[in-house]
């Protein structure tokens, strides 16, 4: 069992196999070897970290994503954005929780968490107009003029393709 | 030993952004998550649309952090479809986004799906004149094989997969094998669709063939299929469509390096390739597709029993007929043999 603390102070008693699927956990225990020491995690809440246990608990034994994989996946290929059931059903929080795991998965290095957390914020900017999005995310609309003008010309221009 | 830890942390905590009191939830997120999230908002599709409506010109439109993102991300403006029509009433206006659409991609790699009128030619070559380099991927398509001959291939010299598509049937093939000629050296993948190649022996000079890894093609003749293998070594995948039945007798042909194969008949009448099974020796063979062909049992078994390696998949799509008896007997020679049926063409 591993020992980590939250930024709130707060302790969690965690499954090797299950901590593990956090790269940047799975390193500090390789770099420390076997220890008694708790692991700070002092940008991580209880609330978020008890949300990332689940998901890491569900996802136990499955295979990390290799090295390779994430080279494979550059940028300029297609990507799918389907999420499996469990996962949208895990991922179905408010805005404030789905960036805080977003921002967990990235400090604790779960690759797969964070492609959850993305695809789900892409999923909900898809199919939206500008001002919906701004809306929805609280996005302060800080054009000036002229780069409204210019956001005008090519779009003109774009929906006539 | 508290102090190595607390200094990973440290480390790791250097990308993270400070909430900013009273600011969207959003803005919290580093740069490189924002990234990760636009990659997910392109449509999922080989080739974007210019559209105020999608990413990533919508991306665009959202605000000024967005749109600076947005437009320094190359990732986000590889892949374009490109209409050029004769009745384009602004044709240098239609350039100039485009050519802006294709400078934000940085010098990465391009996909690109063009649609032209052989007439439109000249105007092609001038939009893509500052990225002949870049085109890695090309989908062209028109109304007949004309826009093929006019197409600069020697000028893309980074071209790995080319698909060609028209309406009409290719019908001057010389002028058709003097396109092929003109392809690069690094083009692997090369499928035609909807163009049947008669006959092949015109096309069969060029150098091209040798170093290609997948190839998509209709052909007339069942023999032209082996010249084919003979001519591409390297071959992996081989999708082949068939024109009529065999006329004459198939020499023995043997290919170390094939391992997906698929056999569709593109007229109306379901060639039974009997006689390229018997032919054919194939023993990296994995997969072996067919579809609306007359099946050969006989020939098929004795194919199998001749594989040194088994194969690891056969399956069966539209228009075949195949009875659970002769699956198990193919079964019975692989039993590792997975039977699939499928209702649709790749």
């Amino acid at each position: 069992m591993v020992l980590l603390v939250t930024s709130d102070n707060v302790q969690f008693q965690v499954d090797k196999e299950v901590v593990e699927r956090s790269v940047l956990i799975k390193n500090m225990l390789e770099d420390v070897g076997e220890s008694d020491q708790s692991i700070p995690l002092a940008n991580v809440s209880s609330s978020v970290l008890k949300k990332v246990i689940e998901y890491c608990e569900h996802h136990r034994g499955e295979p990390l994503p290799s090295a390779d994989a994430d080279q494979n996946q550059d940028e300029t290929r297609k990507r799918t954005t389907d999420i499996s059931e469990w996962d949208q059903k895990f991922i179905t929080v408010d805005q404030e929780m789905l960036f805080e795991i977003i921002l967990a998965a990235n400090y604790l290095d779960i690759k797969s968490l964070l492609d959850v957390g993305c695809k789900t914020v892409a999923n909900m900017i898809k199919g939206k107009t500008p001002e919906e999005i701004r809306r929805l995310f609280n996005i302060v609309n800080d054009f000036t003029p002229e780069e409204e003008a210019q956001i005008k010309k090519e779009n003109e221009w774009a929906e006539d393709r | 030993m508290t102090y190595k830890i607390m200094d990973i942390i440290n480390t790791r905590r250097l990308g993270l952004i400070e909430k900013e009191d009273g600011a969207s939830t959003v803005w919290r997120l580093p740069v490189e998550m924002l990234h990760q999230i636009f990659i997910h908002c392109l449509p999922n599709t080989d080739h974007l649309k210019v559209s105020p409506n999608m990413a990533p010109i919508l991306l665009t439109r959202i605000c000024r952090r967005w749109r600076e993102i947005a437009m320094d991300m190359p990732g986000l403006w590889c892949r374009l479809f490109v209409k050029v029509r004769s009745d384009h009433e602004d044709w240098e206006q239609a350039a100039l986004w485009y050519g802006l659409w294709l400078q934000r991609s940085q010098g990465l790699p391009l996909s690109l799906s063009i649609y032209s009128l052989p007439s439109e030619a000249a105007k092609l070559q001038n939009l893509l004149q500052p990225y002949t380099t870049q085109i890695s991927s090309l989908l062209l398509l028109s109304e007949n094989a004309a826009i093929a001959a006019e197409f600069p291939f020697e000028d893309l010299p980074g071209l790995q997969d080319l698909t060609l598509s028209w309406r009409d049937n290719y019908r001057n093939v010389t002028n058709f094998a003097r396109s092929i000629s003109r392809l690069p050296c690094a083009l692997r993948n090369l499928k035609l669709k909807r163009i049947t190649v008669n006959p092949f022996e015109s096309l069969s000079t060029c150098s091209v063939w040798t170093n290609l890894t997948s190839v998509e093609i209709m052909i007339y003749q069942a023999h032209e299929s082996l010249d084919l293998l003979n001519l591409c070594p390297n071959l992996s995948s081989l999708n082949i469509g068939l024109g009529v039945e065999v006329v004459q007798p198939l020499k023995a042909c043997m290919h170390t390096n094939l391992q997906y194969l698929s056999i569709w008949s593109s007229t109306w009448v379901r060639y039974p390739p009997g006689d390229l099974f018997n032919a054919l020796t194939l023993p990296s063979l994995r997969i072996l597709e067919a579809y609306y062909v007359g099946w050969p049992h006989e020939d098929f078994k004795a194919f199998l029993a001749r594989s040194t390696h088994p194969s690891e998949s056969l399956i069966f799509g539209a228009g075949m007929t195949v009875t659970d008896e002769e699956q198990a007997e193919y079964r019975a020679l692989i039993p590792s043999l997975e039977v699939k049926w499928r209702n649709y063409l790749v």
